[in-house]
């Protein structure tokens, strides 16, 4: 829904359908920080695709959120592939980190 | 493998050229590998864009330096716990030149990951066209 949204501006900002859909293709969202509710994280990976959502936590900003950041996301209901995908696929393969 | 793609690590070096104190939590490495063992965190990815943001208003003079100071204490610590970390370097995107040939030089030499950036630094923000050569060069 937000994707469609936000491609409902695509004429205000002079963008062709096909434009944005590559542009936004190569945007990627983290999850940091981890104040969010498992709720909202499952929210968001269905709104912008379990493909471009990255677990991330802001560590140390608060010390537990590493820890915490986990929690929220295993509660997220998200699928086996999905969890994959967002814990470390996804940025392993954007960022070229080879699986341990 | 669980990867955190968003913490952050400071070195005392690069902290006093920044204009608020940086977290103490961030001069921890051992915490933040304590974290990741009680967390089930294989690779933390760390960043901190705001090192630049920050100096703008202490240490404008020195952005290039600490730039360079920051890419290199970041990849010690990644070559230190390889396999545990990894880093992105960090940049003025307004500033031309030789911070494009820092961004080089982190990546390829220094084999930092990429490069992260605040939205606005000082009231300058990504859409300025003088970040263009830096957009050019990342993509």
């Amino acid at each position: 829904m937000l994707k469609e949204r936000i491609r409902g501006l695509g004429g205000f900002f002079r963008t062709s359908k096909a434009d944005f859909e590559s542009r936004f293709n190569r945007m990627y969202f983290d999850s940091a920080p981890a104040w969010w509710s498992a709720a909202q994280m499952g929210v968001a990976v269905d709104a912008l695709g379990p493909g471009q959502v990255l677990f991330g936590t802001d560590y140390p900003v608060v010390r537990e959120w590493m820890a915490k950041g986990r929690v929220i996301m295993d509660g997220a209901g998200l699928g086996a592939e999905e969890q994959r995908a967002v814990m470390g696929g996804n940025a392993a393969r954007l960022l070229g980190i080879d699986a341990l | 493998m669980i990867i955190d793609c968003h913490s952050h690590i400071m070195d005392p070096r690069v902290a006093q050229y920044m204009a608020t104190e940086a977290n103490p939590n961030a001069f921890k490495v051992s915490w933040l590998l304590d974290q990741q063992d009680q967390a089930g965190v294989d690779v933390t990815i760390m960043n901190h864009p705001a090192v630049i943001e920050r100096m703008l208003v202490k240490s404008p003079a020195s952005l290039l330096k600490v730039a360079q100071m920051y890419d290199d204490t970041i990849a010690e610590l990644v070559q230190k716990h390889k396999g545990r970390l990894e880093a992105l370097a960090v940049t003025y995107p307004f500033g031309g030149d030789p911070f494009l040939r820092e961004f080089e030089r982190a990546v390829k030499d220094l084999a930092l990951k990429g490069v992260m950036v605040n939205p606005r630094y000082g009231s300058e923000f990504l859409d300025s066209q003088r970040a263009f050569p830096f957009f050019q060069l990342a993509c």
